[in-house]
């Protein structure tokens, strides 16, 4: 019979054998002694790796002379849009227009398939802008391709062109496009080197894909990648091999030691004392590798949001979000509004998040924001009830001079207009004007 | 802002929860202050989620000072009325392990704090963020805050007809209570609406779950040093830190809930503490009050119990009889489901295998786990379940996987594993218990682990555990 209850005891294993001594895998020098052997065979592993990984990447890339990359300094950039000025060899980018700037680079024709990689070096970005590499070619020449470039911090990075589909043929036209808000930080982009493959080349993308930053965005509480789209290699992989192989490496070199000892005849060396060590070692010191790359992120966004957020109160903090639009807008519907709770429905044919994240803003108002036929809408709707038009909204219209929301001739109903701002408009139904 | 009633909101529960666990806890059996923090934060959480709604039921109007005042009395008085009681630490003391042990000891904690404080500061400063949040969770809070009372949220369809500007329509009318309930309390306490405020609870529960993780692995006698490598291990895996950083979620909360009861139902198997059982048998039923899903987890801890209760051969026949079902589904080719409250479910085979593999090997979700889980599987196998805690820990990431396997492969969920949304989430749920299992099932039976014996002290008074 199962016994819910046990009185206490003392289990044998704690008090009634003998307090053994300290084991020999436990002390201070077999630790030490394991780490140096962990972080030995790690090394070997990553070498191993390292060369096997460039030997399959780009099996030719050490036989045949590589053309010398296309590098365009800042300086030979030509402003077409925004403004800036050139310091030294580098483009000082100090604001955009309307949101948006393009820089072109001189006339020069290539084939796109010699040079799979762009290299660049950009400081002064944050994620309020995003920089794109575009360009035109002899097939695709209406139409402007673009890549938007990974952000790594203010150091060399490398973005793979030959990723995208587009990227072939001749190459006629290319530059830099970026779009924002520059917040008053100037931008200064030192080179954009388009290069052939290489080894460094190669390394720095991988690098480059791993480390490659972007904000917080409604996916990231499904998903964290860890890396770029479709990257050349995961860092988790990455990771996983790496300790995978040092892992195999120590136990070849354990058998084969062993193997050694016993054909010697010599005494026998404990193995066991620093295997478990020596794996765990392994194991740990890959994962805090892996655990470094996400730390750096964490402090990276942490620096956005403190931009972003920091010394403001809550109202600033909402207007300094990217749905500030709405925070705004509710805002100002609210002040219209009677001080208790009313019932508003809002309608539009925009994304449900806009009319979703609205009612979130005009709480603690009574919000309706479901999807809702026309004439449903008027069939339901009640005198002292208010409706939001968010955006456009076709089936639905306001005549000024009837005073009226009608879907069509038959299907209309008393109302006021309240308020009216970008993005919408408020009407309260009831007594018309 | 009222600060006063902000610490309250905040710390209240944490002070409530450890109280009641001291009137569960037997006298004299052993205890971890550890464990005690982690689970009297939850069991705080939820005491005062229940108080709040049986409040509402009783016909009140919500006051936050004369519900504080009633819920601080309680407190003092289950403190008073158990002050006598004394418990066991049996575990090994943290000043006897080797220099190396505590640097490392000291490492890791230094690495859990640096990642929380990031955390912290990015809970503190980001207005409510995620979609779920703002959407589901967020809103009822605001609206019971400005009634003062749990004003009834309806489905779309009767509101409009309804009338009543007290009456409101959210997609949350039939979400559980739990997490609105919390984010209400907390607003209470500040006196006005902060959705920034608002998610300081996400930032406890997490510190909660390291504690109670960390506290249960000391009563099944696991080293100091592995302890707390154990919960670096959980504390790092970026999914997790990211339901906390962009707080408001759900899902953390269910998986402290469900981890901290299947790591009760585990100690309760191996020592028989009454008080690990009462203490599963709270969290299971609570599970739920977070999410729904949270139902489904806490059935997946009877099989749990059941077959760690069988002898062997009964367990073998009964792996068997599972065997068989599952072959016959294959065989079949599929099956029809239509179960109350559950609704109709197509049981018919869909191949994710590629997607599943990628959101758990692949992508960074949860850095190198899901490449130790079969080594430790492994090594409790490869212990023949000697110990009820590998048979117990073997059994339960089992079937939780078998749980996974069938929703993902099986059901029209599996949309979810294509799109890379709730396969995740779901995952999340297991990861506590996971990672208290999986060094369960890494430790050596039957034996000490860790360099020194442990230091068995039979205590008259409540002392500091290590």
């Amino acid at each position: 019979m199962v016994s819910l209850y046990a009185p206490p005891t003392i289990q044998k294993d704690v008090a009634t054998e003998p307090m053994p001594s300290h084991p020999p895998e436990a002390s201070n020098r077999n630790f030490l002694f394991s780490l140096a052997t962990s972080l030995l065979f790690l090394t070997i592993s990553a070498a191993v790796l390292i060369a096997g990984f460039i030997t399959w990447h780009h099996p030719n890339v050490l036989d045949k002379q590589p053309p010398s990359p296309i590098t365009i300094a800042g300086k030979d950039l030509r402003i077409d849009i925004g403004k800036g000025k050139y310091q030294g060899d580098s483009l000082v980018l100090t604001a955009l227009e309307d949101t948006h700037s393009v820089l072109s680079a001189p006339r020069i024709t290539f084939e796109a398939s010699n040079y799979p990689i762009i290299k660049y070096e950009i400081e002064g970005r944050h994620p309020g802008i995003k920089v794109a590499f575009y360009w035109r070619t002899t097939i695709h020449n209406q139409k402007t391709q673009f890549a938007e470039l990974h952000w790594n911090g203010d150091i060399p990075t490398a973005y793979r062109l030959e990723a995208k589909d587009s990227w072939s043929d001749t190459v006629t036209e290319f530059g830099i496009s970026i779009t924002g808000d520059i917040r008053n930080q100037p931008i200064t982009i030192k080179y954009i080197a388009l290069s052939p493959p290489s080894v460094g080349n190669l390394l720095l993308t991988v690098w480059s894909e791993w480390n490659a930053f972007s904000s917080w965005s409604h996916s990231s509480i499904n998903a964290v990648r860890g890396s770029v789209k479709n990257p050349i290699i995961s860092s988790v992989v990455a990771g996983a091999i790496w300790a995978g192989l040092a892992v195999l490496l120590y136990i070849l070199w354990i058998v084969f030691r062993t193997l050694q000892i016993r054909i010697q005849r010599k005494q026998r060396i404990p193995i066991k004392n620093k295997f478990a060590l020596v794996i765990a070692s392994i194991f740990l010191i890959s994962w805090l590798a892996l655990d470094m790359k996400w730390q750096v992120h964490l402090w990276r966004q942490l620096e956005e949001t403190i931009r972003l957020f920091s010394g403001k109160s809550l109202m600033q903090k909402h207007l300094a979000a990217d749905d500030r639009v709405l925070f705004k807008f509710a805002t100002q519907v609210k002040k219209k509004l009677p001080d208790t709770p009313q019932r508003i429905i809002i309608v539009s044919s925009l994304n449900r998040y806009f009319r979703l994240r609205l009612l979130y803003h005009l709480l603690p108002h009574n919000v309706y924001a479901f999807p809702l036929a026309p004439t449903e809408l008027l069939a339901k709707l009640k005198t002292n009830d208010y409706v939001l038009i968010l955006g456009t909204y076709k089936q639905i219209n306001f005549d000024n001079n009837q005073g009226h929301l009608q879907y069509n001739s038959s299907n209309s109903i008393p109302a006021t207009l309240i308020f009216e701002a970008l993005p919408g408009s408020v009407y309260k139904i009831g007594t018309s004007k | 802002m009222d600060y006063m009633g902000f610490i309250i909101a905040i710390f209240l529960p944490w002070v409530l929860g450890v109280a009641c666990l001291k009137a569960i806890w037997t006298n004299k059996q052993e205890y971890s202050l550890a464990m005690f923090i982690g689970y009297g934060y939850l069991f705080g959480i939820i005491a005062t989620i229940l108080f709040i709604w049986l409040w509402d039921a009783a016909g009140f109007k919500q006051h936050f000072w004369l519900q504080s005042t009633l819920l601080i009395t309680a407190t003092a008085f289950l403190y008073w009325l158990h002050r006598k009681n004394t418990w066991q630490t049996t575990t090994q003391r943290w000043r006897n392990q080797e220099v190396w042990e505590k640097f490392l000891w000291l490492l890791f904690f230094v690495l859990v704090a640096i990642r929380l404080s990031a955390i912290f500061q990015e809970i503190l400063l980001r207005p409510l963020y995620p979609w779920d949040a703002w959407w589901h969770y967020a809103p009822p809070a605001r609206i019971w805050s400005y009634w003062q009372e749990l004003t009834p949220i309806i489905h779309p369809d009767n509101w409009l007809s309804s009338g009543d500007p007290k009456i409101y329509t959210l997609d949350a009318w039939s979400k559980p209570l739990g997490i609105p309930l919390i984010n209400y309390w907390t607003i209470s306490g500040i006196g006005h609406w902060d959705d920034i405020l608002m998610n300081l609870p996400w930032f406890l529960c997490v510190l909660a779950l390291g504690f109670g993780m960390y506290g249960q692995l000391r009563l099944v006698h696991i080293a100091p040093l592995h302890s707390i490598i154990a919960v670096y291990l959980l504390l790092s895996m970026p999914l997790l830190d990211t339901h906390v950083e962009l707080a408001g979620y759900a899902d953390i909360w269910l998986a402290t809930c469900y981890g901290f009861a299947a790591m009760s139902l585990m100690l309760w198997l191996k020592n028989r503490n009454p008080a690990q059982l009462i203490v599963f048998i709270i969290l299971s039923a609570a599970a739920p009050i977070f999410k729904i899903p949270g139902i489904y987890w806490s059935l997946t801890l009877l099989p749990v119990l059941i077959l760690s209760l069988m002898s062997n051969r009964h367990r073998l026949y009964a792996i068997i009889i599972c065997i068989a079902i599952l072959l016959a589904f294959f065989l079949i080719g599929g099956i029809n489901l239509n179960l109350p409250y559950i609704g109709a479910h197509s049981l018919t085979y869909h191949d994710v295998w590629a997607s599943v593999a990628k959101n758990l090997l692949v992508f960074d979700n949860w850095h190198l786990y899901w490449y130790l889980l079969p080594v430790a599987m492994f090594f409790g196998f490869k212990k023949e379940f000697r110990d009820v805690l590998d048979m117990a820990g073997f059994v339960l990431i089992f079937i939780n996987l078998f749980f996974l396997y069938m929703v993902f492969f099986w059901t029209e969920k599996y949309i979810w594993a294509l799109d890379s949304t709730t396969i995740n989430r779901a995952t999340l749920h297991l990861m506590p218990i996971f990672v208290f299992t999986t060094i369960v099932l890494l430790r050596k039976n039957n034996r000490l682990h860790g360099s020194t014996a442990n230091n068995f002290v039979p205590t008259g008074t409540n002392t500091t555990p290590t």
